[in-house]
Order: structure tokens, then C-alpha cells, then sequence
């Protein structure tokens, strides 16, 4: 009997039309899903597939098959809803349920009826990316084979779980509440909080429990995945075990308990209540002494609307889902503030920007549900209640609730806002952080968020307003709100064709909303205007009296002038949107972009073959009127032929942002400029001969204003500018701007991408990796800022005055400089330190002084150590400023370091916990340590170049973190390299070259090198090492060509080492190894003397990754590391052994009992897995 | 006083549905009462005069006011307690009334504080003017739709069959909050319960396929036809055809079944009875179905 009204259902719902759309839908959107992967939209956005796995490789099949799944969600909810309710919505349940089928087997039958619908529903999932990936426009190279498993694998593993899990909770819910509004929520708050929630759930430390609450394994599948090289996800079936198989049988089993448990609470009669009223005293009736003042004037409306709208939203308040989002949003916040603004684990003060950031993560996915929600329950609750009549013959002015209905939705949105920021300023109040700006608050939530929702809001209840029905409304709102992402991936890049679209902006505490206040205004008013049109045209349907077509709705109104001239507005912002984004500025798009830079290497690249002038000497005249957003960038340099041939041409490049006010060297040229790509050619009337010098005299304009499209350029700005070299004029041909990607340059025509040179070759020593037209220069800065500014450049301060009201600043490097400058300006509190031979300064916002003891604290002893390890400081000072987090980096110049006041400046770390790492101090370090490695010993250009600069910063780095804080807390840190190496190269484009062959690799050149450098200072002491590096910079420091390359470094390393370390450079360097090495036992035993023995037995694996063979066994003959630690983690022992082949055993004693113990305790192997190092320690 | 005059209304809806055929009706002040069976057109009729569909042709006016033609004008001056209705479960009386008061013009807080207490008054939910109006039986919120209704002092009230589904003590509660009202102001009550006219109206019509059939004062009505209603113990089945006799109605009374006939002169085994103005209401109907199959063999 359950089977048979189970396949009733289940043929019913095949049969009707809403469930081919269904299908269709999801058909559809898959098959979309991978034509873009598969790069089908490349050639229009200038995407780039470079080094991705097929487009359907089994594990991005998996992805699109769970991501549809979880997206999918309102489809479940709609289905299983209504396979319940649709006997009480036709009020036919009475008659169904007299029948003898009892309400059990009732019950269960329309269960398995929906979950059959939604399997064969979501079949179409695997099925539309099967379809896209057999279609002949797409790019072979993006397609692998296909087998029937990549697609039946997903299915199984991520839709059926998916279809029980989510079809049984709303049946329970549905059962439970028999209505449909709370299926309805219930299925927006699940979609919308597990959006939220996956983008917060990064910062969750305890990984288990992160990938077994996620309902619809995303999280363990990517994790189970995320080391996964693209050759790996070519051919491997993402097969669930350990969490992610239990978190499939989880979740399933969550669902059908809440759908037992709301079929046991089923009722089917109708809820009565029966409360008594409590008597209370009736007032006397006096008859009315005059006539009812009755006053329907627009005014009484206007007057009473406050009233009106407030008794409206609180009926919304009251609802039930209403109160579910409202937990929702706390717990949402809650979780996003646990995992927010973490960098290495290390928490930053709650500053309120940072607050606000969260705020908006959080509430704006959920205030566009609110208003989906609150919109279709005001639309639809009249006729729900049955209050329409009642309503409709009131003699209220035409469209009045509808506007009462908007601004009703408001409040609520506002009152969801105003829990937000409650909780908000309690969470910062919590940590004992008491710098809360109410006004800042004020101000982004109200002026700069809420317009945008609100376009949201007037779009979801003009939506409701024109819908049939609920799921129609709400659909057309998913469809608006995820619109301007699909279409921006289909190559539609300007905001004003993108529903609510604006650039985005940083909010910065030194320089508050600074150059995007322009945009944020303009692109408001645009989509204000834009909001306006729609409620305009919207109010005119709103329904009053007998039903009517919309078309007949709208027409009954007569002309829209409104309407009319909010859309006449728009189209005048829209034109001067347009002027100021593509006339005033340039809007590029990406593809376009490419375009140009590929123009630039056809038309430029043969001056290679031509001889250029090199800089010799810098001397910068800058004046900044940073308030005013204007600099003129004046200044000479001298320039030498230093090859042998005379060079008859010169080429210069500038930015094509600036004016060019002179340009000209002191002798007499022809110059052709190509304004497009800001080149100009000056052919010499009387060419430079070999070891000739001349000079170039420059002055250029440089005054960013209007509004792009793209974000605001943020160099030069009120407070915190920070102009890099790339703003001064440049001399030839920089390979360094090429495109990368092989499949871009092949769309651009370009020949195959040009290969940095092997650090052996003698190509790689001519010149240095980062400026292409110089080599170390003289150098010197005078620059001009407004009189609160102070403005820094690279060397030391010669002298500062005043004149005419402005501030002026003289700077010159002592010794030549790596061609490699900046200037910074802003209104700074400053920290000076005389105490050593250096001054160090600390220039930062006012009220950012919390990590600024330490970052001295680090310069200091940096400066002190890395000047006895390597070689004295050359300069008399060192400057350390903050500029604002448009950027995310400090960087280092000589005896500058601009550091961005996102990355140290609001650190809060906590000296009690040894979890806590201290990475301003990290960082400060390993910024002055580029002072020795980068602006003294320079790689050639080749490969391997990055080793000798950035991997060196971070060895000095932690060499000296070590010294200061311990072996223990380096396990950490080194644990988080690890992570990030192994991150990296599953993400590598092309191949992974060992470290002396870096191309610039962020996870090689400062993840893998940490790990390997550590190693090695830890294998072979950390003084055989300085020795090489101090041999190094004897023999190149400040000098070139020709430069050392990573072969010079590899070479110092071994002539101090032993012959026994030589293979352990070979791996650290020249290969790449990788680890997998796994603690089977430890057990310990207490010693007479109260120590304790620790005996452990681990399996080592060792790999070597060729990029020809593959992967192969290495033998081991080496010294492993080995220790203990106790219950906090904190390091008892840590000692090497020498391991021969794949089992080690080892004996070693501690002071203290331990509590794990194992192999390789700090990370200091390349290790694939390094969770399974230590193991508890048992008694023998 | 103003009063309602309806003339040659026709309204038909898609699917060649007449619900409304030529109606003309004039309407004075006080109570009147609008009895005709399922679907006869009454609902259509009410909500035309509520402003909530168009006529296809014909006019109504009420005083100066053109129906048709400025339902704003008709709305200042209308309270509606429509047939089928409900009320935001979340809301309490008391609250709702503010809303809709004020949505009625009330402008003066105090005069609309005062309005809604009298009102909860006398329609007896004074006791429960703060409960969540999800938790009212069906009575009481009748009882609030009469509120509403009457919120503003409207000059044409339209009520739509109110008294379906009340109890009989809730029924004659009503009716004396109908009666009251009635005294100055124009009052529709549209009803297929004859006793509520009875009980009610000084004026009714009796309506049917979109057309009135009889209009007048119920006792009239009821008067005209004394010396002509007989009854008879009797089956439907069993009645025999006879010239002068119209069969008006047949039911059971304690189980017997009772036929009631229009009889021009005295006939053997009929009784002569004093009229009912169901009698009156059933003798209307079988006069415009005349040609439609009779109970009679």
C-alpha cells in the first residue's frame, strides 16, 4: 500500500509540467556549469586554463555534481513540501485520511514518493555535464576521457546522500508545521547560512569536525582533495573514506530522524487553541459627542505611515522564520568572528572595518533572503488569511501598501542590521578592545550597504508582486542575485549592466573610504534610480480587487511618470557612469588587457635585439599633494652604454595614466610615441657610443580622478601613498611584462612563452631579476608633501625643512642601490629608536600602536643579528611605514619598508599562548633580512633567482625566530609552511621545479624553503650555513653583472659541509623529495632517575617527483628527526637518527612523561601527510 | 439620507457565466436584505458595490456617487465584511483595528482610541482585544469582521452572508449588532437564511440568476400571500398534479415530510397556513423558473 501510493506520487510529480522545468533547470545550469570549465568562455573573458585539471576529470565532476546538489536545495524543499501538503493546501486531507491507509503508511508513501522524484530529478545533474563535456566547440586539450564512474561515483556519493538528508528534514518539517512558509524557510535559511558558513569554515581549526558538519560534504571531498596535483585529478575518483564516508552516512541519518521525528508530531485536524480570556472591566459606552473626524488625505497617510509601517513589520517580526533567521545570523556572526582575520593562526584586534567586513559577509546574503522572505509574505499573507477583500475595499490612495509593504521590509532588515551590529559591538567589547566608531558603523551599514540591499528589497517585492506564487518569486530572486556572477564569467564586466553592480572598495583606517567614496556614490545613485523604476512600475501591480493579468494591472494606470523619470535619471547616471569609467579613464577588460600586452610584445619585443642604455644614477624630484590626489614625478637619470655597440635608439616606457610634461635627454632625438601602450622611441640624432653617459631629464603628471570601473587606482592617495618605481619613465624592452599562460598567449597569437634562463647559463648572470634597466644605482630623493605628511624614500634622510607651507624631504642611499625604488607619504605617529647604531622608525596610523613594540623589537634585534651573522648594516637608518591594506604585503627597500597595515599592525597576538605566532615579528624580520638578501646579494635573472633573495629572508627570519621563541612554536609555523607548500604545488601550472630552479613560485621560494632551509640548519648547524652566505656576499654583494645565481649559493653551501651532508643538499635543492612517513608504536617506560624512556618505531617513505618518470621510491640512508611531546604539544625532545630503509626505530629520553611521540615532531620534512607523525605513547 | 440605486447591472464572467443580468434595485436606509440561493449573483453584486470588480454595463449610485465610476469615493464611505475572510493570525484585535482605522482615515489618536473601544464593546471582544486573533473561534471572529466593518462610521455597509457557520447564540448577537446600525445608513446583508431577513430587514429582494425576482417590505410580502399557502403531510412523489396548485417546497418536519403549495382555491387534504416568508422566498423562486421541471409526476 506505502509502494503504491509511493509510485502514485512519484508518477504524478514525472508527469507534471514543474518537474520537467525542474529538470530542465538543473540540466541546464550544470551543462553551463562545465562549458565553463571545459573554457568555453575563455576567448570572450580572456580566462585562462593553464595547468587546470580536465574539465572532467572525475574530481570536477564531483565538484559540479555536489555544488548543483547543494544549489539545488529550493527545488528539494518545493517537491517534498508539496507531496505533503498538497491535500491541506486543497483542503482535501479530511477525505484522504477517513480512508482506511491509516496515517503511517500515508505518511511514508508521499516520503518515498518525493525522494524517488528528486532522484530522478537530480539525475540531470551528472547527465547536463556528461552532454556539455561531448560538445565538439570545446577546446579538446580541456577534456579528458570519460568514464561512466566519474558521473555514477558523484551521484552516489554526493546526490543520494543530498536527496535523503534534505528531502527528510522538510518532510519533517513540513510534517511537523504542515505548511508550506517553513518548508520554504527552512530551505532558503539551509542554502544561505551553508554559503555563508563554507566561507567561514576555512579558519575552523578542528578539521574533522569542520568536514563532518558540512551537510553537504564539500568541505571533506576538497580536503580529501586539496594536495591533489592536476595529474592526480586527471585520473583519480574521489572515493570517500575516513570522514568524508562517515559524514555521508551522517547526514542521511540526521535527516530521516527529523523526518520521523516531525511524522510522529503529524497532525492531521486542524491546530485549536482554546485560552480563556481574562474578564476585565468593558469601558462605558458614551455615544460618539461629534461626528468621526475622517480625514483620507495624502497627508493623514504621510503622517501615519511611521505607525502603519512599524505594526506591519512587527507582525513580520513575530513570524516564526523570522525568529530562525535571527539565530541564524548570531550564530553566523558568531562563527565568522571565531575564524576572522587570522594570519598564521594569530588573531588581529577586532578593529570595527574588520567588524564591518564580517557584518557585511554575513548579513548581505541574508538580508536579500529576508527580503524574498518578508516580500512574499506581505504580497501573499492577504490572500493567504483571506484578508484581501477586507483590505482591498479600505479607502486607501491605490499603491499605499505597497510602499507600506517596502519600507516595512526595511525595519526588518533594519532590525536584522541592528542585531548584527549589537552583537558585533559586543564581540569587540569581549576582547577588551575599546576603540568601537559608532560612526563607522553608522556610515557603512546605513550610507554604503544598506542602498545596495535595498535594491535587493525592491527587486524581491516586485517580484512577489508580479509572481504567481511563492516559489516563482523566489526564484526570479536567486535567478537576479546570482545573474551578474554567471554573466561577468560570460565576459559582461561593466557594473552598470550588472544587476546592482559596483566596484568593490577597502575600507582603510588610515585613509577611511578615500578614492572610492566617488564610485560608491555614483554607482548607488545608478541603481537607486534603478531601484525606484522598478517599485515605480512594481506598485502598479499590486493586486486590488478581482485578479487580473499584469499586463491589464499596469495598463489601468495610465502613464508611468515616475517611472518614467527615475529611468530617464538612471540612463543620464548610467551615460555618465560610462563617460567617467571608458572616457575619462579606461575601462580595460581582461581581454583586453591581454590584447594590449600581446601588441606590446609584437610590436617591441625585436628592441631586445637592439643595444639599450643602462641607468647609472637616480635623482627623483617628487612633489605629492596627496590631499589633492595630484604628484608631478620629476627627476634625471644618468644613463651609460654599457654594451658594445652604440645604441642608436632608445626605448622608454611610462604609465599610460600619466602626462608627460618632459621627457628628453640632453642631446638631440626623434621620438615616435605610441600613446596607447605608453611607449616612446628616440632615435638619437647622434647615437651614445660605448662607455658613453648622457642623461635624461623627466617630469610626469600623475593625477588618478573620476571613477573606474575596475577599483579605484589606491597609489596615490590622501594618507599613505605609496608610488612604486613602475611610476617612473623605464628604459627598453621588460621580458618581465609577457604573458604567462600558454593557452593566452596562443589565443593572442604569441609564440610559446620565453623561458627564464638555467641558473648555469651565462645568460642568467647580465642582469639582476627585478629592475631590467639598470644594475645598483646612485641614488637620491627630494620630495614635497602636504605639511601634516611626512614622506619617506629609499636611503638615508639627508635633511628635511619647510617652504611655501609644504613639507620637504631629502634622502640619498650611500652606497648604489638596486634600481628599485618607492616613495611613501602620510600623516604618521612616529617611533624612533637611537638606542644601536641604526635609527629605527616606525611611522604608523595613530592608532595603530599595538604591535609596534614588537615589530622594534624585531627590527632591533634583526638588524643586530643579521649584522653579525652576514655582514655590518651599510646604512644609518631604517624606516618601517605603514601604508593602507589596498595591499596585503610589506616589502623592502634599502633602509625602507613599507608594511601594509593589514598584516601586523592590528595583530593581537597573546604572549601567554604558545599557539599564538607572532608574524609581525616574523614578517619584520624577514623584511630586514632583505636588506642583506636582495638589495645586496641579487639573483641574475634566470631560475633560481628567488632562492637567493625571498628563501634567504625567510632562513634569517627563522633562524632568528628560533633563537627567540623556541623550538616548540617553530613546529607550528612550520607546520602552516607545510600546508601551504603542499597547497601549491597541487595547484602548479606548469611543473614543480626543485628549489635552485624557483620561477618565482610563492609556495616554493618562501613555503618549501622554509621547511628546507630549517631542515637543513637543523641537520647541519646553523653556522656552517652563515659561513657559506657571508662567502657569498663577499664575493657579490652590491656588485654586477655578472650576478650570482642559485648554483653560486648551492656551491658556497657545500664547500662548508661535510661530504656526509652533500646528498641532503641534493635533495633539499636539486630535487624534489617527498616525504610520507607515519609513527606505528611509542611506548615509554619511567627510569630509576625519574626520566622517562621513550622508544618509537615509525615507517618512513621517501619520494622523488620527476617531472619525466613520475613519481619513484627513494632509498633512505639519512639522519631522521625523532622526539616527543606532552599534552599541550610542548617540545620534550627532538633529536636525529639515522634511518636505513623504510623502518626506524628509536630510543631517546625525556624529563617529562610525553603524551605523543614519533618522527619528525617540528614538519621539518617535506612531509605529503603530517598528521600521522606522532602517535599517543602507550606503556611497554 | 442617501440612497442606493442599482440599474440595469449586467456582469458576466469568461465562460458565458451571467452572473448578474439587468439587476435594478433602489435601496433605502436601514437594514436590507439580499436572499437568493448558491450562486445566484449576490457575492458578484456586493463586491461590485465594494469596489473590488467592474460591471460590464449599467450604473449604481449611492447619494451623488457613482459606484462605477469613483470607487475612491465609495471606499471613504464603506465598511465590508466580505463573505470569506480571515485575519493575520499574529495580530491582536485591538491592533488590527488601529491599522485598519487608520488606513480609514481615523487621523485623531484619541477619536480612533475611543472608536476602537467602542467597538470592542459592543461587538464583545473587549475581554480578548489583546489575544492573538489565531486563537478566535469562528463567532468572535465574525464578530471582529463586524468591527472593522463598522470602524469610520460608514454610510454603506455590505455584509456577505455572516451569519454561515455561528452557533445560534452568536447568531443573534450579530443580529442585534446589524439591528443597531441599521438605524441611519445603508446596510446590504446578503444571507441564503431566510430567518435573517426575517429577523432583520425592513426591506429585501429576493435574487436569483443574477436577477431580482420580488423586492419589498418582508411583512408585505408575507401578507400578500395570506389564504393562499396550504400544507400537506405528503412525499414530494406523492403530490398529484392539479391546476391552481404550485408546489413551493418539501422538507421533513419531526421526521414527516411536509410539501407547502400556493393553492388559488381550497383542495382536499392541503391545510391553509399563515405564510412564512419562506414561503414567500420559494414562491419568488418558482415564478422566474416556470418551464423548469417540477417535483410533480
Amino acid at each position: 500500500m506505502t509502494g503504491l501510493i509511493a509510485w502514485t506520487e512519484l508518477r504524478r510529480n514525472l508527469r507534471a509540467p514543474r518537474t520537467l522545468v525542474y529538470g530542465l533547470i538543473l540540466f541546464a545550469v550544470a551543462f553551463l556549469a562545465e562549458s565553463a570549465l571545459a573554457g568555453a568562455f575563455d576567448s570572450v573573458t580572456g580566462g585562462s586554463s593553464q595547468g587546470k585539471p580536465f574539465a572532467n576529470a572525475p574530481g570536477a565532476v564531483h565538484l559540479v555534481v555536489s555544488l548543483l546538489d547543494c544549489l539545488g536545495l529550493t527545488i528539494c524543499a518545493t517537491v517534498t513540501g508539496e507531496a505533503l501538503l498538497q491535500d491541506f493546501e486543497h483542503r482535501m486531507y479530511a477525505i484522504i485520511l477517513a480512508t482506511p491507509i491509516g496515517i503511517p503508511r500515508y505518511l511514508a508513501g508521499r516520503w518515498l514518493g518525493a525522494i524517488g522524484t528528486l532522484l530522478v530529478l537530480f539525475a540531470a545533474v551528472p547527465l547536463g555535464v556528461f552532454a556539455a563535456s561531448k560538445m565538439p566547440w570545446l577546446a579538446a586539450d580541456r577534456l579528458g576521457p570519460n568514464h561512466l564512474a566519474y558521473y555514477t561515483l558523484p551521484y552516489a556519493v554526493a546526490t543520494i546522500p543530498m536527496v535523503l538528508f534534505s528531502c527528510s528534514l522538510f518532510y519533517g518539517i513540513a510534517a511537523w508545521a504542515r505548511a508550506m512558509t517553513p518548508v520554504h524557510v527552512a530551505g532558503v535559511t539551509l542554502l544561505v547560512g551553508y554559503l555563508i558558513s563554507r566561507t567561514l569554515s576555512d579558519g575552523v581549526h578542528d578539521r574533522a569536525l569542520a568536514e563532518l558538519i558540512d551537510p553537504f560534504g564539500l568541505k571533506p571531498s576538497s580536503d580529501l582533495t586539496e594536495y591533489w596535483t592536476t595529474a592526480q585529478r586527471n585520473v583519480q575518483l574521489v572515493v570517500p573514506h575516513g570522514t568524508y564516508l562517515w559524514n555521508r552516512i551522517l547526514w542521511p541519518a540526521i535527516g530521516i530522524v527529523v523526518g520521523l521525528i516531525g511524522c510522529r508530531r503529524f497532525e492531521p485536524a486542524e491546530p485549536q487553541s482554546h485560552v480563556r480570556a481574562k474578564a476585565s472591566t468593558a469601558p462605558t459606552l458614551v455615544p460618539r459627542a461629534h461626528p468621526l473626524h475622517v480625514d483620507l488625505s495624502l497627508g493623514h497617510f504621510v503622517r501615519h505611515a511611521p505607525r502603519l509601517v512599524l505594526s506591519s513589520a512587527r507582525q513580520l517580526v513575530a513570524a516564526r522564520q523570522f525568529r530562525v533567521l535571527a539565530v541564524m545570523e548570531i550564530v553566523l556572526i558568531a562563527v565568522a568572528y571565531r575564524s576572522s582575520g587570522q594570519i598564521f593562526g594569530t588573531r588581529t584586534w577586532p578593529v570595527t572595518y574588520q567588524m564591518l567586513e564580517l557584518l557585511d559577509g554575513t548579513m548581505s546574503i541574508l538580508l536579500v533572503a529576508v527580503a524574498s522572505i518578508a516580500a512574499a509574505e506581505l504580497v501573499f499573507r492577504d490572500r493567504l488569511y483571506r484578508m484581501q477583500q477586507v483590505v482591498d475595499g479600505l479607502p486607501t490612495p491605490g499603491p499605499l501598501h505597497f510602499w507600506l509593504g517596502f519600507c516595512s521590509i526595511v525595519v526588518v532588515q533594519l532590525v536584522v542590521v541592528a542585531i548584527g551590529v549589537a552583537l558585533s559591538i559586543a564581540l569587540q567589547l569581549s576582547t577588551g578592545f575599546d576603540r568601537i566608531e559608532p560612526g563607522l558603523y553608522a556610515t557603512t551599514l546605513l550610507c554604503v550597504a544598506l542602498p545596495s540591499w535595498l535594491v535587493y528589497t525592491a527587486v524581491a517585492l516586485v517580484a512577489h508582486t508580479a509572481s504567481p506564487n511563492r516559489s516563482v518569486g523566489h526564484m526570479v530572486l536567486l535567478v537576479a542575485f546570482l545573474a551578474p556572477a554567471m554573466l561577468s564569467k560570460l565576459g559582461v564586466e561593466h557594473h552598470i549592466y550588472l544587476l546592482n553592480g559596483a566596484p568593490g572598495y577597502t575600507y582603510s583606517d588610515m585613509n577611511r573610504f578615500g578614492p572610492y567614496l566617488a564610485p560608491i556614490v555614483w554607482f548607488r545613485l545608478y541603481w537607486g534610480l534603478g531601484a525606484i523604476v522598478s517599485l515605480a512600475l512594481g506598485q502598479r501591480l499590486w493586486p486590488r480587487g478581482e485578479p487580473r493579468r499584469a499586463r491589464d494591472r499596469v495598463a489601468a494606470h495610465g502613464v508611468p511618470w515616475v517611472a518614467l523619470g527615475a529611468l530617464v535619471a538612471m540612463a543620464g547616471t548610467g551615460l555618465y557612469l560610462h563617460h567617467q569609467t571608458d572616457g575619462v579613464n579606461r575601462f580595460e577588460s581582461e581581454r583586453q588587457a591581454q590584447r594590449d600586452s600581446a601588441r606590446f610584445e609584437q610590436t617591441y619585443r625585436k628592441r631586445l635585439a637592439e643595444p639599450q642604455p643602462t641607468i647609472t644614477a637616480v635623482d627623483l624630484h617628487v612633489d605629492l599633494w596627496p590631499h589633492d590626489r595630484h604628484a608631478t614625478l620629476a627627476g634625471t637619470y644618468v644613463v651609460r652604454n654599457e654594451q658594445a655597440r652604440p645604441v642608436a635608439t632608445v626605448m622608454l616606457t611610462h604609465q599610460v595614466a600619466e602626462k608627460v610634461v618632459r621627457l628628453d635627454f640632453d642631446r638631440a632625438a626623434t621620438v615616435t610615441h605610441d600613446a596607447g601602450l605608453g611607449v616612446d622611441l628616440y632615435a638619437l640624432q647622434q647615437p651614445l657610443a660605448p662607455g658613453e653617459s648622457m642623461t635624461l631629464t623627466f617630469s610626469l603628471e600623475y593625477a588618478p580622478h573620476g571613477v573606474h570601473n575596475d577599483g579605484e587606482p589606491t597609489s596615490l592617495v590622501d594618507n599613505g601613498t605609496f608610488l612604486s618605481s613602475a611610476f617612473f619613465p623605464h628604459l627598453g624592452y621588460d621580458e618581465g611584462d609577457e604573458l604567462d599562460e600558454d593557452d593566452v598567449r596562443k589565443r593572442e597569437k604569441l609564440e610559446p612563452r620565453h623561458v627564464l634562463p638555467k641558473p648555469d647559463e651565462p645568460r642568467a648572470r647580465l642582469r639582476n631579476y627585478v629592475s631590467a634597466d639598470s644594475n645598483f644605482v646612485a641614488f637620491s630623493a627630494t620630495v614635497s608633501t602636504d605639511p601634516d605628511q611626512t614622506a619617506l624614500a629609499p636611503g638615508d634622510l639627508d635633511r628635511t625643512w619647510e617652504e611655501n607651507g609644504r613639507r620637504w624631504f631629502a634622502y640619498r642611499a650611500p652606497q648604489p642601490i638596486v634600481g628599485f625604488w618607492s616613495i611613501v607619504s602620510g600623516r604618521y605617529a612616529i617611533e624612533r629608536d637611537t638606542s644601536g647604531p641604526v635609527t629605527i622608525e616606525i611611522d604608523h596610523h595613530p592608532t595603530h600602536r599595538y604591535d609596534v613594540p614588537r615589530m622594534m623589537d624585531a627590527a632591533k634585534k634583526a638588524l643586530a643579528d643579521f649584522s653579525a651573522r652576514f655582514s655590518p648594516y651599510p646604512r644609518r637608518s631604517l624606516h618601517i611605514v605603514e601604508f593602507p591594506r589596498y595591499a596585503s604585503f610589506a616589502q623592502s627597500f634599502p633602509s625602507l619598508i613599507p608594511f601594509s597595515e593589514g598584516i601586523g599592525f592590528i595583530a593581537r597576538v597573546d604572549p601567554k599562548d604558545d599557539k599564538d605566532i607572532d608574524y609581525p615579528f616574523y614578517v619584520t624580520a624577514h623584511e630586514v633580512a632583505h636588506q642583506w638578501w636582495a638589495h645586496q646579494l641579487i639573483g641574475g635573472r634566470a631560475q633560481g633567482a628567488t632562492l637567493l633573495s625571498e628563501a634567504l629572508a625567510q632562513y634569517s627570519a627563522l633562524t632568528l625566530m628560533k633563537k627567540e621563541v623556541g623550538e616548540a612554536q617553530m613546529g607550528r609555523f612550520l607546520s602552516y609552511e607545510l600546508h601551504h607548500y603542499l597547497m601549491g604545488r597541487a595547484g602548479e601550472e606548469r611543473e614543480e621545479h626543485p628549489l635552485a630552479r624557483v620561477e618565482n613560485q610563492l609556495y616554493l621560494h618562501y613555503n618549501k624553503a622554509s621547511v628546507v632551509l630549517y631542515d637543513l640548519a637543523d641537520a647541519v648547524g646553523q653556522d656552517a650555513i652563515d659561513r657559506a652566505l657571508r662567502a657569498l656576499l663577499a664575493r657579490f654583494a652590491g656588485k654586477g653583472p655578472p650576478y650570482a645565481t642559485s648554483t653560486d649559493l648551492l656551491a658556497a653551501l657545500r664547500a662548508e659541509l661535510p661530504a656526509s651532508a652533500q646528498p641532503l643538499v641534493t635533495d633539499l635543492f636539486e630535487r624534489v623529495i617527498l616525504w610520507d612517513n607515519r609513527a606505528g608504536t611509542a611506548t615509554v617506560r619511567e627510569l630509576p632517575d625519574h626520566r622517562w624512556e621513550v622508544t618509537v618505531a615509525a615507517t618512513l617513505r621517501k619520494l622523488e617527483i620527476d617531472p619525466k618518470s613520475g613519481e619513484h621510491d627513494v632509498a633512505i640512508d639519512e639522519d631522521v628527526p625523532v622526539g616527543a611531546v606532552d599534552a599541550h604539544g610542548h617540545l620534550l625532545a627532538l633529536q636525529r637518527v639515522r634511518a636505513h630503509g623504510t623502518a626506524l626505530s628509536a630510543t631517546f629520553v625525556t624529563k617529562e612523561k610525553p603524551a605523543r611521540a614519533g618522527v619528525d615532531p617540528l614538519h621539518e620534512l617535506v612531509d605529503e601527510n603530517a598528521e600521522d607523525n606522532l602517535i599517543e605513547v602507550a606503556a611497554p | 439620507m442617501p440612497t442606493l440605486e442599482i440599474r440595469a447591472v449586467d456582469k458576466t464572467y469568461p465562460g458565458d457565466v451571467h452572473a448578474l443580468r439587468h439587476l435594478t434595485l433602489t435601496i433605502q436606509p436601514g437594514l436590507f436584505g439580499l436572499l437568493g440561493p448558491n450562486g445566484a449573483g449576490k457575492s458578484t453584486l456586493m463586491r461590485t458595490l465594494a469596489t473590488l470588480q467592474e460591471a460590464d454595463s449599467g450604473s449604481m449610485r449611492f447619494g451623488n456617487i457613482d459606484v462605477l465610476r469613483e470607487p475612491d469615493r465609495v471606499r471613504a464611505v464603506l465598511g465590508y465584511l466580505p463573505q470569506e475572510f480571515g485575519v493575520y493570525p499574529k495580530a491582536s484585535a485591538e491592533e488590527l483595528l488601529d491599522y485598519l482605522a487608520i488606513l480609514k482615515g481615523l487621523s485623531r489618536a484619541g477619536e480612533r482610541r475611543a472608536e476602537i473601544e467602542r467597538l470592542l464593546v459592543k461587538t464583545n471582544l473587549w475581554d480578548v482585544r489583546k489575544r492573538p486573533m489565531g486563537t478566535f473561534s469562528g463567532g468572535m471572529r465574525q464578530r471582529f469582521g463586524i468591527a472593522q466593518a463598522l470602524l469610520g462610521s460608514p454610510r454603506l455597509v455590505i455584509v456577505d452572508e455572516p451569519t454561515a457557520g455561528l452557533d445560534p447564540e452568536e447568531r443573534n448577537r450579530f443580529h442585534t449588532l446589524l439591528a443597531e446600525i441599521g438605524q441611519d445608513v445603508v446596510v446590504l446583508l446578503s444571507t441564503h437564511i431566510v430567518h435573517d431577513v426575517e429577523e432583520l430587514c425592513g426591506q429585501m429582494t429576493v435574487i436569483d440568476q443574477g436577477r431580482a425576482l420580488v423586492t419589498g417590505d418582508p411583512l408585505v410580502l408575507t401578507e400578500a400571500l395570506r389564504g393562499k399557502v396550504h400544507r400537506r403531510f405528503v412525499a414530494p412523489a406523492e403530490v398529484v398534479a392539479h391546476p391552481g396548485l404550485t408546489l413551493l417546497s418539501s422538507r421533513l418536519q419531526a421526521g414527516r415530510p411536509v410539501a407547502h403549495a400556493l393553492l388559488e382555491e381550497p383542495l382536499d387534504g392541503w391545510e391553509l397556513i399563515d405564510p412564512s416568508l419562506e414561503d414567500v422566498y420559494f414562491a419568488a423562486l418558482k415564478a422566474s423558473r416556470v418551464g423548469a421541471p417540477e417535483p410533480t409526476r
